[in-house]
């Protein structure tokens, strides 16, 4: 990931319609969209579609895009209101919960058995540690993909996903100190 | 940064942190060795933090690079820019203009037209066109999907493929539309056919099994024969087609075995044999007689009436060449080339399928 100054520039570039800039600015961001995407989704092929549009509807209105310091956090905010839309028709499409209003449904999965082998670990606590990861709520687990993954802060992650800036802190919070209490041997 | 202070939540949180965890720190930085030499105390803390860090990792859907470079390369191709290259010499002589503009109206009227005579024939503008109030069933996932019809029939929906039909049939039709793959098993109704509109086919049948192949992307449309006798119309049927009367002249009959395929661009029709052509049952049009392909010295006639009639297919052959040829040959599970190839290896003759006969070529036993 180049850093924070290089993308500020070459979004300066592109927006003035510098094909290189744009080119650079797809290279670096596709795969961080990718796998944004394809945990609000499960349908590669839409992620796909997903992300060419975004980058196609940014090339066009090139010319009304605001100067931004944080090219990733608009990224991915773009993307996931075009999944957010895409499902929606999707789910309409199939006559399900025309009523109610979709929600962006957070699908990552967290991979411990493969990771936490590499720490000492008791089955106690990796019994405990399992209850918890799996009683964390959809919400929570897109605030600590974001946090850690897409290293955001509280004020975009909340942005992002339209709660407040408190819940935002409250989610993660919650979620390390059960994981801590975890660790803890009785 | 005051790491002393710090709490376990607080090293999880710490970007720096974060990056020693996960090994994403230069070799040469050793801070956090020296930070934990000099806090041993810290070392129960600094292990809770490294164990809720490594508990959070997530599982990603792997990419595969090639096709996203590929995806790239389709971003940056849709959105290239047209180059007008400025050559102010080119357009000097008034004729070039006019010629050029000629052209160009030339051009924009083909266009044109070619715009105009392609009547609209996509599943969403036939499904537009539609009046009655339809139920869309969309195959999302990677399995087949079984949608039951009020008349009993039981349409089998392939992986990415889309099916419309009216929420009540009218009466004296049964019409769908279908974008993608599916598995048709329709419940007979001679007062009632059933229609399928699938790209630029409309396929209509009375009571049969049949399966259709019209993705969007594809370069052509298939229609398959298993049970039964299906009609296929093709060309610029689509919307048009829907209110008026079924033509036949237009189509193609198809009986079981047989298929048709129907390329797009140029538009034509093929009707020729399935892929791997199955015996009929006796549920048929064409009961089986003889099971048995267990050929003792019998006259080539018999072995081709045996297969004509198992298969359902027509054999077209000389007789007169053919007259001395025998086989014996104790056939059974092959599929129907595979009998077709050792038949003709006996008899010394070439097959090919031609319109969906089987043409026999020989120069004749002696």
């Amino acid at each position: 990931m180049p850093d924070e100054s290089e993308v500020i520039a070459l979004w300066i570039a592109f927006k003035k319609g510098d094909r290189a800039a744009y080119a650079r600015l797809i290279n670096i961001f596709y795969k961080v969209l990718f796998n944004y995407g394809t945990k609000l989704c499960q349908d590669i092929l839409i992620v796909e579609d997903c992300i060419q549009d975004l980058f196609l509807e940014l090339w066009q209105r090139r010319d009304y895009l605001s100067d931004t310091e944080y090219v990733k956090f608009y990224l991915l905010k773009a993307l996931r209101r075009k999944i957010y839309f895409e499902k929606n028709i999707q789910q309409k499409r199939q006559q399900i919960a025309i009523d109610t209003d979709y929600e962006v449904e957070f699908i990552g999965e967290f991979s411990i058995e493969a990771n936490i082998i590499e720490i000492e670990t008791t089955d106690q606590q990796l019994r405990k540690l399992n209850h918890i990861l799996t009683k964390l709520t959809k919400r929570e687990r897109e605030v600590i993909y974001l946090k850690f993954y897409q290293e955001m802060d509280y004020e975009q992650i909340a942005n992002l996903m339209s709660i407040n800036y408190q819940s935002a802190r409250n989610l993660i919070h919650t979620a390390i100190k059960a994981m801590k209490n975890a660790w803890q041997k009785d | 940064m005051n790491y002393i202070e710090f709490t376990t939540e607080d090293f999880v949180l710490d970007d720096y942190f974060r990056k020693w965890v996960n090994g994403q720190l230069p070799q040469e930085d050793d801070f956090w060795e020296n930070w934990l030499a000099e806090y041993p105390e810290k070392m129960e803390m600094i292990r809770q933090a490294e164990f809720v860090l490594k508990a959070l990792e997530m599982e990603h859907t792997p990419i595969d690079e090639k096709r996203v470079s590929e995806k790239i390369q389709q971003i940056l191709q849709l959105t290239e820019p047209v180059i007008w290259r400025d050559k102010p010499t080119f357009f000097q002589n008034n004729w070039l203009k006019i010629a050029a503009s000629v052209a160009c109206i030339g051009l924009l009227m083909w266009y044109f037209l070619q715009t105009r005579s392609q009547l609209p024939t996509k599943y969403e503008q036939l499904i537009t066109a539609q009046a009655a109030q339809s139920i869309e069933k969309i195959n999302n996932t990677n399995e087949p999907l079984k949608v039951s019809l009020s008349d009993g029939s039981v349409i089998t929906l392939q992986p990415k493929s889309r099916l419309s039909f009216p929420s009540t049939f009218a009466l004296d039709k049964r019409e769908v539309f279908l974008s993608g793959e599916a598995l048709f098993d329709i419940a007979k109704d001679v007062h009632k056919p059933f229609l399928v509109y699938a790209n630029e086919l409309v396929t209509k049948v009375l009571g049969t099994s049949f399966s259709i192949r019209a993705f969007e992307k594809d370069q052509s449309v298939v229609v398959r024969v298993f049970t039964g006798r299906v009609s296929v119309l093709s060309g610029k049927g689509g919307t048009q087609q829907i209110n008026q009367p079924f033509n036949q002249n237009e189509g193609v009959i198809l009986t079981p075995n047989q298929m048709v395929v129907f390329d797009r661009l140029p538009e034509r029709l093929t009707k020729t044999l399935v892929e791997n052509p199955r015996i009929l049952s006796v549920d048929d049009e064409l009961p089986l007689q003889n099971t048995s392909f267990n050929f003792d010295n019998t006259p080539i006639e018999q072995v081709f009436e045996t297969l004509e009639k198992s298969y359902g297919v027509k054999i077209v052959y000389d007789m007169e060449v053919l007259k001395n040829c025998t086989v014996t040959a104790p056939l059974g599970e092959e599929s129907l080339y595979d009998k077709l190839n050792l038949i003709c290896k006996v008899i010394r003759a070439n097959y090919e399928v031609v319109d969906a006969q089987i043409v026999i070529s020989s120069r004749g036993c002696s």
